[in-house]
């Protein structure tokens, strides 16, 4: 909880079968390469100071395809991912699970409580040619959706001996707070107050005036980085029409100066952090889930003004990773705060 | 690196390295796994290892002669497991087979994907050949022992499978010692009568006069005075027609020296009666027929700490009603061949981080105030008064001066409206950290706000959840007995539908000292 982490969010939507700066993705969604700096995704702290990190692997997971099938990743130096007993490869697997069915998620949760755990040695050049492929055990590719891929790196320092990453009672120092839509303007346009703002929809809202100093109480002064937990959301009841890929969402938050971070969309972006997914359950009823670190922490630093406004996006899975058209309602974010230990 | 991890994916679907498998698809085996090969620099490092798991699915046509044969587990020996007491193998002192996953095929529902949610258990071994054989077998809660698993009369056909496991390295005193416990309330023919343990005629309690906690518990117990108890899983077949609240199934245990625990089982107004000795460590919710099946494997609820007594313990088992006031009425415990409940519990030595846990509800509470609290009409707000947290927390209350709270545990009842799906949780009775919560126009909220807390969206239907301390906050060590009232608001700023009773429900808290 209180170590600093970095993330990467990679849009297979924003790929096409011609490569591009960012990437290229196949015909049939089977593959998909991702071109980025894992320096830049690391942070200069992270990168210069550690050999080793956890990386965990997660994503929107919609059910398609027609069956059993292996991930497999090119690009990041996993090491200790074996297949069927075999050593890793030029191909490490690093997934495998009948892709045509939905993981049974339970309403509270989602897949991003069980994220896949590798240990990665940094590699000798920091240009990443990341490739994920998805290979049927026996037949032929199919054409399935595009995925929207999330990873989070933890890094290790090899003289210490860390508990096991699922334990889940913290002891660490924090602060929460709460940020809930039911503030902003009600109704179905666009409008602000002196609360925030949010458009028409409901998908891109900003709380304003957020005094970080009163809500890091102690914590303002005792420590130069935070991580910001986004320990549950809820969504108000929307009678809104949705596709199974609408209803995978997760928030990009900009307001907070967040570190080690990389979003791969039709480009490349940096220092807005990002929640874990979200999957709203049913039309017409209310949802809450709970997150599970490290996929609901991204690292900030000490603002330089104690009032921030931040402001959510919410993305969805729908064409492989878009801000959503859907007519949302509000939604509630509860945070836990810790201060970063050097 | 002292913080190793391996990942291994086996499935029986491939075609590299493929394993051998019998017809009915009951049984296979991975033969020869490299255990170095797949450990790396581990497996010389260290002398005990912690097998976890990530995932599976399946995928394929089943056929089974009837339901209870789709009422499957997944068995897995081959390793030489430590730290195991499982009763479906017919005998508390079969320690060659662990049960990885629980679950349910049948013709119509094939392909399942379940997700598991691993908050720290494992199953330990101790590092043997280099080369090991990963021997799988199903079994039913048709068939109950260890001579059955992989066995499966003619007609029973299952399909590929496929697991993906996390192995890393148990260090002694420090990281990943874990014992598993596999419970098994299977009451007759085929049987495992074997079991030393007294059942109560109403089949609602299972009591051990002695059980054995040291050999549960082998390679840690003499090291370590404090430890902690979690259900990690459980699966069962329904004990009869049930509906509504009668499904809601707290499991209680007592035995173990449960230091720092209260929990309330008496709706007595007179004043709020914490039990120390009964603690509940989670709740099955009774599927609502006999031809109905549960499991589930992402239940993650928080551990229980206990402190050895002594090796022996008069452990029981039991399953209460949906108030925890008395034993279960659901129909069906009575029955001469129910119930099948199969539950894991793990058990794990504590190393720091001690723990404490407090089960309420609003039950006993009417909208007239007494000795035990109050609440509204409609359950949106509920006070339990007299809350005496300096006991509940005894063994570390005096080494901190905040603790963090989470919300570990939530049992929803049944309403006629569907509970909203979720509401907005806020707390108070504590001194709580300075709170700013932008919930509202005023902007300052005395009150903590927890958190937005999941409930179920079907009319009449009852859900348990386990929240990954999710819902957290802090609180100062300036009282000792707390009036604590839990709020529940809409997430859209709305009033509560008019059959809405959001807090009709049992919680349980759990508290851990805060580290300056």
């Amino acid at each position: 909880m209180d170590v600093e982490i970095a993330k990467l969010w990679l849009n297979s939507g924003s790929l096409t079968t011609t490569p591009s700066q960012t990437g290229v993705i196949s015909a049939d969604n089977m593959t998909v390469t991702f071109n980025f700096d894992l320096r830049v995704v690391l942070g200069e702290t992270l990168w210069s100071k550690y050999k080793y990190f956890k990386m965990y692997i997660n994503d929107t997971y919609p059910a398609s395809g027609t069956g059993m099938a292996t991930l497999y990743q090119n690009g990041l130096n996993l090491i200790q991912a074996s297949y069927q007993g075999k050593t890793a490869g030029f191909q490490t697997a690093i997934d495998e699970t009948n892709i045509s069915t939905t993981v049974s998620l339970p309403r509270h949760l989602n897949r991003s409580a069980n994220t896949r755990t590798f240990v990665m040695i940094k590699p000798d050049s920091n240009n990443v040619q990341l490739t994920l492929q998805f290979v049927y055990e026996i037949g032929a590719p199919t054409t399935i959706a595009q995925r929207i891929f999330f990873l989070a790196f933890v890094p290790i320092d090899d003289t210490k001996i860390y508990p096991s990453p699922y334990t889940m009672l913290y002891q660490n120092e924090q602060v929460n707070f709460t940020l809930s839509g039911t503030i902003l303007p009600s109704g179905g346009s666009a409008a602000s107050n002196q609360f925030g703002s949010r458009n028409a929809n409901f998908n891109i809202f900003t709380f304003t005036n957020i005094n970080m100093r009163q809500i890091l109480g102690s914590l303002w002064d005792k420590y130069d980085k935070f991580n910001l937990i986004c320990n549950s959301i809820g969504m108000a009841a929307t009678g809104a029409t949705f596709s199974q890929a609408q209803r995978r969402m997760w928030y990009e938050i900009e307001g907070l100066q967040f570190i080690n971070n990389l979003r791969v969309t039709t480009g490349y972006k940096q220092g807005n952090g990002f929640t874990q997914p979200f999957f709203y359950g049913e039309t017409f009823t209310n949802d809450c889930e709970y997150a599970q670190a490290p996929m609901s922490i991204n690292t900030f630093r000490k603002p330089e003004s104690e009032n921030v406004d931040l402001t959510f996006y919410c993305w969805t899975a729908n064409g492989g990773g878009t801000i959503t058209v859907v007519q949302l309602n509000p939604q509630v974010f509860t945070f836990s705060v810790v201060g970063v230990k050097e | 690196m002292l913080s190793d991890s391996a990942s291994l994916i086996l499935s029986t679907k491939s075609t590299i390295n493929p394993c051998t498998i019998n017809a009915q698809k009951t049984a296979f085996t991975f033969n020869n796994i490299d255990m170095k090969n797949v450990m790396g620099e581990m497996w010389d490092k260290y002398d005990q290892f912690a097998l976890k798991l990530v995932s599976l699915s399946t995928e394929g046509a089943v056929s089974i002669t009837f339901s209870q044969q789709g009422h499957i587990t997944y068995n897995l020996r081959g390793l030489e497991w430590s730290n195991v007491i499982y009763e479906t193998t017919g005998s508390n002192m079969n320690k060659e087979w662990v049960p990885l996953a629980y679950g349910f095929l049948s013709p119509g529902v094939n392909a399942i994907n379940p997700l598991i949610i691993n908050t720290g258990w494992s199953f330990n071994f101790k590092k043997g050949n280099r080369y090991e054989n990963f021997e799988f077998a199903l079994s039913s809660s048709y068939y109950t022992n260890a001579s059955e698993f992989g066995v499966f009369t003619a007609g029973n056909n299952y399909n590929n499978v496929e697991f993906h496991f996390l192995f890393e390295p148990v260090i002694p005193g420090k990281m990943n010692e874990c014992a598993i416990y596999g419970f098994n309330s299977t009451p007759s023919t085929p049987s495992i009568n074997s079991i030393k343990r007294i059942v109560s005629a109403d089949r609602t309690e299972y009591s051990y006069p002695d059980f054995n906690m040291r050999r549960l518990c082998n390679l840690f117990w003499d090291k370590h005075d404090d430890f902690e108890i979690q259900m990690a899983m459980w699966s069962m077949n329904g004990t009869g027609v049930n509906a509504g609240d009668i499904r809601i199934t707290p499991v209680q245990m007592s035995g173990l020296n449960f230091v720092n625990n209260g929990t309330k089982q008496s709706n007595n107004t007179d004043q709020l009666n914490l039990n120390t000795e009964n603690a509940i460590i989670g709740t099955i919710i009774n599927p609502n027929g006999t031809s109905a099946y549960a499991y589930d494997m992402a239940y993650p609820v928080a551990p229980v700490q206990f402190k050895k007594d002594g090796d022996n313990v008069p452990l029981k088992i039991a399953f209460r009603n949906s108030e925890n006031t008395g034993p279960t009425v659901a129909a069906g415990y009575t029955s001469l061949t129910r119930p099948f409940i199969q539950i894991a519990f793990f058990v794990k030595p504590i190393y720091e981080v001690e723990k404490a846990t407090l089960n309420i509800n609003p039950w006993g509470l009417t909208t007239t105030e007494t000795n035990l609290g109050v609440r509204d009409t409609d359950y949106i707000t509920f006070t339990l008064k007299n809350i005496d947290i300096r006991k509940v927390c005894q063994s570390f209350w005096d080494k901190y001066d905040r603790f963090n709270i989470f919300l570990t545990q939530t049992t929803s009842f049944t309403t006629a409206s569907n509970s909203s799906g979720g509401y907005r949780l806020e707390i108070e009775g504590f001194d709580f950290i300075p709170q700013l919560s932008l919930t509202n126009t005023r902007r300052q909220n005395q009150v903590a706000t927890l958190g937005s807390v999941s409930t179920f969206v079907t009319a009449n239907e009852v859900v348990s959840n386990g929240t990954m301390a999710s819902l957290v906050t802090t609180f100062y060590k300036t009282r000792s007995i707390v009036d604590l009232k839990l709020t529940a608001s809409t997430l859209n700023g709305a009033a509560f539908p008019a059959a809405d009773r959001p807090l009709l429900g049992n919680f349980t808290f759990t508290i851990v000292g805060v580290k300056m």
